[in-house]
């Protein structure tokens, strides 16, 4: 067996104990709500798992814990099935009650205002200082998949941020990721949040890298509703080069931004009828281009249950010049069944070999019981750039245990 | 012309006529709520009805009135059904069961404190054309105690999982439109009230770094979610990634999760590819050729084949002194060591 494969399985009975250290505490103590969520995904490609488990203890309502924990096989040539798996998150919170003040210790994904999201194992904190000041921190070691953890690799930063009333949100934040003690980012960042009126609402964030001295990436929106009509305006700036690792040698080429900025229109036609158009503009160096997105979609049902919908889709950017369309259908049959597809079909104006029709097609169907069972079937088809034909069969066995309620 | 506009809107308004049932615009049933003011204007007290409501804590029974409980007093029924058949909106008596299920709500802690008044509360109750009974939101903030849960997040003192309830947010954070693209711009400055809903695990779903299997993936059978990855992406992924230039940094780790996925598929430089060679003819000549440029607009298409041990390819021309020339772009800047950090010291050190 390789070595690999050995520490595949090593990676998999750590989760399983994880998962077993979780459920013990949770069961003997009849904690109150406790959640669980487990989701089995087989595919013609590889099966996965996906195990959520949330508890939390009326008794002690300061203290909850979480985890998701995926587990699976892949096939490769030397070892037909290799077991693999890993937690995406397993942490402990403790939150006082009175100010909302709260800490988590564990494995979790930290996103601090306007700088990048970071998945660290390490600790959290945030803290309601006084008339809706918030300071958080966070340190720790960025995940590394299977657990291979590498020395010289840490992150921290923080955020300190002031609430008005539900008026405005702003704040400041700061972000530094070191990999094998070289600094990969360094970002410093600034949000905001308006509501000014019911009706209104604007959101801007921008982050600014200290390594290369630019800015990394900002967006910002503003939308208004007006009874069954929301329009919004956003433009969103990019800088691709910083926001690669600094240590990587493709950083260094200089900063050829890009900006995308448009406007979407989702209008509620009638009551079963909803319209939703996206446009944008989109400059980089120099080259002009944009793409759009219309899409309608008509319910079955007064509660949405079922429903049909069409989209289209043209983008002219770059090398990348498609037109497409997708339609979508999923109709329920009595309380516990559904029949859904879903057909695209993408067509390149420039194939460059690759075949001048890109379609891609699924059709499921799924059954779900009252008592938390779900089970799905379904058939995926496609032909593309990478496969000339390609035939995928999918099946998902779920099960939903919510003890929460009296 | 004016015969042609007319024929028009007599087509649209034929058209829609037909299709009102298709597009949900015909008239709904009107349902009959249930007769609370006039039982109140004759002096009848709320709890001669709903017996025991005001002892009642957040488990047990809902305390609505049965049949029996009608006919104590209109001994003559005009109808054989159920007295519930007509008289109560159906919406409400289900209102009132998943306020059960979903809040922590004891009528036994509130009675007292009101002077066993329920109108305070429910207002809706003495109007002609009450629809919900339950009590809206803003009615519980008017006590200090939960004024100070709602700056603080703290929903569990009352609610038993959003999530679950499926509670629609009533501030302006409302999923509609794009929020998938959006959602980062909100969740930069108000994370903790994305966390009275979602979970830690909602987040790593996509956001995690060793996350297996995409979300969309698991809800494959759910084709009306929204979402970046839906569909056949993963066959036009590499365009997506063109069409909008380092959005796929701002998740994955450009360098490692393309490259590691490309030498797994032999799609990586320095993997064996006989014959084949995905640039154009002429993207590397003596006086540079198209790869420069493309690297520039483009660098995490290049890093995700030939990042890592794939760069010593750029360095071999491009270090200090090399034929390649100084590959930094006009106005470049850097913090870093040129003698010290990587990535500096694979072309400025001998």
């Amino acid at each position: 067996m390789s070595v690999a494969t050995q520490s595949k399985i090593g990676a998999v009975r750590i989760s399983a104990a994880a998962v077993l250290i979780l459920l013990l505490p949770s069961e003997s103590a009849r904690a109150d709500p406790l959640r669980l969520r487990g989701d089995a995904l087989v595919q013609t490609r590889s099966p996965v798992g996906l195990l959520v488990l949330r508890g939390e203890d009326r008794l002690r309502p300061w203290l909850d814990v979480e985890t998701v924990t995926w587990l699976g096989a892949t096939t490769g040539e030397t070892d037909p099935v290799s077991p693999t798996g890993d937690v995406l998150t397993l942490s402990v919170r403790s939150r006082h009650q009175g100010s909302g003040s709260e800490i988590r210790v564990g494995r979790m994904v930290v996103s601090m205002g306007a700088v990048r999201p970071v998945h660290v194992d390490g600790v959290r904190g945030l803290g309601r200082v006084f008339g809706g000041t918030t300071v958080e921190a966070f340190g720790g070691f960025p995940v590394v998949r299977r657990f291979d953890y590498r020395d010289f690799d840490w992150t921290t930063g923080g955020r300190i941020g002031q609430a008005v009333g539900d008026v405005a949100a702003f704040g400041a934040s700061y972000a530094l990721r070191r990999r094998d003690g070289a600094s990969v980012d360094e970002e410093v960042g600034a949000d905001l949040a308006l509501t000014p009126a019911p009706w209104l609402t604007a959101a801007a964030r921008g982050a600014f890298d200290l390594v290369t001295r630019g800015p990394t990436d900002a967006l910002a929106s503003i939308s208004a509703q007006k009874d069954d009509v929301r329009a919004e305006l956003f433009t969103a700036h990019r800088s691709p080069g910083r926001l690669l690792p600094s240590t990587s040698l493709f950083s260094v080429l200089g900063d050829f931004a890009a900006t995308s900025t448009g406007s979407t229109l989702r209008w509620r036609a009638f009551p079963r009828l909803e319209l939703v158009a996206t446009g944008s503009v989109q400059v980089q160096g120099g080259d002009v281009g944009g793409q759009g997105i219309g899409r309608a979609t008509l319910a079955l049902d007064d509660e949405w249950a079922g429903t049909i919908g069409l989209e289209t889709r043209r983008v002219d950017f770059h090398g990348a010049r498609w037109t497409g369309a997708r339609v979508i259908a999923s109709v329920p049959i009595g309380l516990s069944l559904r029949l859904a597809t879903e057909i695209e079909l993408v067509r390149p104006d420039d194939p460059r070999g690759r075949g001048s029709l890109w379609p891609w097609a699924l059709g499921a169907i799924s059954w779900r019981s009252e008592d938390g069972w779900e089970i799905a079937t379904a058939l995926e088809g496609s032909s593309g750039p990478e496969h000339r034909e390609s035939l995928h069969a999918l099946a998902r066995v779920s099960y939903a245990f919510d003890r929460s309620g009296p | 012309m004016r015969a042609f506009g007319s024929s028009l809107l007599l087509g649209l308004v034929v058209s829609l006529a037909a299709c009102a049932s298709v597009l949900g615009i015909k008239p709904r049933n009107v349902s009959r709520p249930f007769e609370h003011r006039a039982h109140s204007i004759a002096g009848i007290d709320c709890l001669s009805c709903h017996e025991g409501v005001a002892r009642a804590t957040d488990t047990g029974p809902l305390h609505l009135p049965d049949a029996s409980k009608c006919t104590s007093c209109h001994a003559r029924p005009h109808d054989t059904r159920p007295c519930g058949t007509c008289h109560g909106d159906a919406h409400t008596r289900e209102e009132v069961r998943l306020a059960r299920r979903h809040l922590r709500f004891s009528h036994e802690r509130h009675v007292p404190k009101l002077g066993g008044q329920c109108v305070p509360c429910h207002a809706a109750a003495g109007k002609v054309d009450q629809v919900a009974l339950r009590p809206p939101m803003a009615q519980c903030f008017t006590c200090h105690a939960h004024e100070g849960q709602w700056t603080t997040r703290d929903c569990d003192g009352c609610h038993v999982d959003l999530p679950a309830e499926l509670a629609r947010p009533s501030s302006h954070v409302v999923h509609e439109g794009d929020f998938v693209r959006e959602h980062g711009v909100r969740a930069a400055s108000a994370r903790d009230l994305c966390a009275t809903c979602h979970a830690e695990n909602f987040c790593a779903g996509c956001h995690g770094v060793t996350t297996a299997v995409l979300p969309w993936k698991l809800a494959f059978d759910r084709p009306s979610l929204t979402g970046l990855h839906r569909a056949g992406f993963a066959l036009r992924h590499s365009d997506e990634a063109q069409s909008n230039p380092g959005l796929c940094a701002t998740c994955h780790d450009a360098e490692r999760f393309c490259r590691d996925c490309h030498a797994k598929r032999a799609r990586a430089a320095g993997v064996a590819m006989p014959g084949r060679n995905p640039h154009p003819p002429g993207w590397v000549r003596a006086r540079g050729g198209e790869h420069g440029r493309a690297a520039r607009l483009d660098p995490m298409s290049c890093a995700s084949c030939h990042g890592g041990a794939g760069e010593a390819l750029c360095v071999g021309c491009h270090r200090v002194g090399g034929p390649g020339g100084n590959p930094h772009g006009r106005g470049f800047s850097s913090a870093l060591d040129p003698r010290r950090d990587e990535p500096c010291r694979q072309c400025h050190v001998p």
